[in-house]
């Protein structure tokens, strides 16, 4: 079978897919990755295929810094909106909408030149993350499966209106260029969220175990050595790669909560490790001299030796916690993180910290760090996190879910 | 599980084992990949977390170009010759012994680091390449299986084993760490399909499909027609810079004094080496081989095992440009199955007539029908070996 991957325009939208592509790859299947030019580098760090398709297109943080703007500073979601989507304002759906929008705006710069080349390499099947609307397109155009691949539970798919029913004209558009009419639903959602955390989306899905791939990683031996040494608590700090974006917008504004957590958690009798991109590091500016920084190193490789994370509560980064058995202490912006912060918080393995509510206040370090230090003196939060991790191990692995594609291939043969 | 790689600081030592890597992966174990500074970046690009272990290798620059001499100032040795090492002439078994050394100065510069890493990560499993003695010295001091993972014909004979034992260099490898030398793997993987090999595997073993992992990179664009591939691998070009490409060039101007299209796959700076490319030919610069080869009649190579296996399991006939004995192997085999041609470099850099003998072997293999038949069987065969996942299961019961 020839399984073509194509995520949106962002690491935090390849990185999910790479465990499955790796699982088609082991199994004996081609495998293919298509993504814009300005993901190709992250790509070529996968070790699969790259193909470049079409053009790149700026971020909306370039193109609408309001909207970014809007996502950081809005009124606050419902809990678990998803679930009552009634409950949303205007404005709130309008954002959410704007979501989908922009996710159909970079598809359409992408998906002509991605049906030449899947028309020329002719997949079996067509595995896209939530925001990758091209490969849902190709994959209708060439009349192949698509398979939707969800980030975790934050992001939710976004091709729809909101309250709805209906798809998003721009979406639809993607597929009406070329004449075909857009499904409304994938033939398969892949969901990696942990069985107590899902946000149901319709049938048919599949549950699938995230594994971490937080990029390339090089471990040298002295860091090694540094992670494994007995020592004082240690505590992670990272902002995911979605605050590069966000930095485009809002400025060094963006980096504020990620600074805050640092000089928080760095001011308790514990280690501290600062895991980000080295060119987010140099913004955030001199760090208390206690703390240690890791640039570019994956967080799977630090995590085992954490005792806390704090983050911003990416989908990503939430899962990737969550795989490791660590407890997570969220300071959130965005609804997303929000709606991830409170599951996480629910089944006892995370504190939810609004940065709207701690911006203004002056104590908000205080307030950070006793909660901080309230999740590394109770258990409690370790063993939630346990259990979060032993529920993880339990799901189907990507390696398993191997012939579920091959399935629906199948299917379509017959 | 936790699974530790272990490969010597070559890219032809670190591609076999990815695929299997990737497996254990996606079945949810923890991987992690250990060599020399010097692979770090191309470990990097295999998208598994490089562990860096140790300082490169450095020899003195007359020691190193004494024994690229000596490498590839071989005659030609006889096809085979690995099956009984012993009839070799005193002066090649000395070049054996060399080689061995060579290997063994490799895994002495990371073992340290090697099994340190592995006293704190603390994996369950240990699978190398078939020449990073690394390996089994961490597997040994930890007491865990080691698995020996092979990348082709050349893996025969075991030159850390010549002369009826353990070499000296070898056995102090694991003296260091004041373990007994072992050199029996709890189990062999050996994606070399049995017609290709000069020897089975050590037993116990297991024999994979072999999946193609000749680099990340990208996808090429080529255009439409049938063409003959050139490429001449990793380590000729490392070894000897610009000097890899000689046989090539004569390779180029046979096929256009036949009117064949070329695309050559080779790294831009060999590219470079080869000038302006002659009219019918293009280039495909760090393609990965498995992806310009199906559109391909015929592979001309240096012999090298990735190279000849990826060429197997694709179908596709190919003629092997010998320079070195251990090439010889994997090209004896091709010439033995009937899936391609053996030519010997030194025999052709000796003959005026170098472009029109390659010329006709050329003509041979794609005129002939039997090549591809043969090719085309064997192609089968791999294809009906289980790939990499399949054996996952076989790891984890080991490490329990």
């Amino acid at each position: 079978m020839r399984v073509l991957f194509t995520p949106h325009t962002a690491r935090q939208h390849l990185y999910p897919l790479v465990p499955l592509a790796w699982a088609c790859r082991a199994a004996g299947h081609e495998v293919q990755l298509a993504t814009a030019p300005a993901l190709a580098s992250d790509a070529g760090t996968t070790g699969l295929p790259t193909v470049e398709v079409g053009r790149d297109t700026p971020p909306t943080a370039v193109t609408q810094p309001s909207l970014t703007a809007q996502f950081h500073e809005h009124p606050r979601f419902p809990a678990d909106w998803p679930l009552a989507t009634n409950l949303l304002t205007d404005e709130q759906c309008t954002m959410l909408e704007s979501l989908g929008r922009n996710c159909a705006r970079a598809a359409a710069a992408q998906v002509d030149d991605l049906v030449t080349f899947a028309r020329h390499w002719r997949p079996d099947v067509i595995v896209h993350d939530l925001a990758g609307f091209a490969g849902a397109a190709a994959a209708a155009v060439l009349g192949v499966p698509a398979v939707r691949h969800l980030t975790g539970y934050g992001l939710r798919p976004m091709e729809y209106c909101v309250p709805g029913p209906g798809l998003l004209p721009a979406y639809a558009e993607l597929f009406e260029r070329f004449g075909v009419p857009a499904p409304e639903m994938p033939v398969l959602t892949l969901d990696p969220s942990p069985p107590s955390l899902r946000i149901p989306v319709p049938s048919p899905w599949q549950e699938i175990r995230f594994l971490p791939f937080n990029g390339p990683g090089r471990l040298s031996a002295h860091l090694s050595d540094w992670l494994n040494q007995s020592r004082r608590p240690l505590v992670c700090v990272t902002w995911g790669h979605g605050v590069e974006r966000t930095v485009l917008a809002l400025g060094s504004a963006a980096l504020r909560p990620f600074r805050d957590a640092i000089d928080a958690v760095a001011g308790l009798d514990v280690d501290v490790i600062v895991v980000s991109t080295a060119a987010q590091i140099a913004k955030l500016g001199d760090l208390p001299p206690a703390v240690r920084t890791a640039p570019s190193l994956p967080l799977s490789l630090v995590l085992p030796s954490c005792d806390l994370l704090v983050h911003q509560a990416g989908d990503g980064t939430a899962l990737t916690a969550a795989a490791c058995g660590v407890p997570q202490l969220t300071v959130t912006s965005k609804p997303d993180q929000a709606l991830t912060s409170d599951r996480l918080a629910t089944f006892g393995a995370a504190t939810h910290l609004r940065y709207r509510d701690l911006q203004s206040d002056p104590a908000r370090h205080e307030v950070i760090r006793s909660a901080a230090e309230k999740m590394l003196t109770d258990s409690a939060y370790r063993q939630g996190a346990e259990r979060l991790r032993a529920e993880m191990d339990s799901q189907p692995t990507p390696a398993e879910l191997v012939p579920v594609l091959a399935g629906l291939t199948a299917r379509r043969a017959s | 599980m936790r699974l530790l790689f272990v490969s010597a600081a070559a890219l032809p030592h670190l591609y076999p084992l990815v695929p299997l890597a990737w497996a254990c992966r996606a079945a949810g174990h923890e991987v992690r990949v250990a060599s020399s500074p010097s692979l770090r970046e191309a470990i990097v690009h295999t998208g598994l977390p490089a562990v860096v272990a140790g300082d490169n290798l450095r020899y003195h620059p007359t020691e190193r170009e004494d024994l690229v001499t000596a490498i590839y100032g071989q005659d030609g040795w006889p096809s085979g010759w690995a099956a009984a090492p012993e009839e070799l002439s005193p002066a090649r078994q000395a070049h054996l012994r060399r080689l061995a050394r060579a290997m063994i100065d490799g895994a002495a510069t990371m073992v340290d680091d090697v099994v340190a890493h592995a006293r704190s990560w603390r994996p369950q499993l240990i699978v190398h390449d078939a020449v990073s003695f690394a390996g089994p010295v961490a597997a040994a001091v930890l007491g865990v299986p080691a698995v020996r993972h092979l990348f082709g014909a050349a893996v025969v004979p075991r030159l850390e084993l010549l002369s009826g034992g353990p070499q000296a260099w070898y056995a102090g490898l694991f003296e260091r760490f004041g373990v007994p030398a072992t050199t029996a793997a709890a189990l062999t993987v050996d994606p070399t399909p049995a017609c290709l090999r000069t020897a089975e595997p050590g037993r116990p073993y297991v024999e994979p499909r072999h999946v193609p992992y000749n680099g990340a990179g990208e996808v090429p664009r080529l255009p439409d027609g049938r063409r003959v591939c050139v490429t001449w691998g990793h380590t000729a070009g490392r070894a000897l810079g610009g000097g890899a490409a000689e046989p090539y060039r004569a390779v180029l101007e046979a096929l256009g004094d036949r009117g064949l299209e070329a695309v050559v796959v080779t790294t831009p700076d060999q590219l470079a080496g080869l000038g302006t490319l002659p009219s019918g030919v293009i280039a495909a610069p760090s393609a990965p081989l498995h992806l310009v080869l199906p559109s391909c009649d015929l592979l001309v190579h240096q012999g090298g095992d990735g190279t000849t296996l990826t060429a197997a399991g694709l179908g596709v006939p190919q003629l092997a440009i010998t320079r070195k004995p251990d090439a010889e192997l994997a090209a004896g085999r091709i010439a033995a199955t009937g899936i391609g041609l053996h030519l010997r470099y030194q025999d052709l850099a000796a003959d005026p007539a170098a472009v029109k003998v390659i010329g006709v072997a050329v003509a041979e293999l794609l005129g002939d029908p039997a090549y591809r038949r043969a090719a085309d069987r064997l192609r089968r065969e791999i294809a009906s070996r289980p790939p990499p996942a399949a054996f996952v299961p076989t790891l984890e019961a080991l490490a329990e």
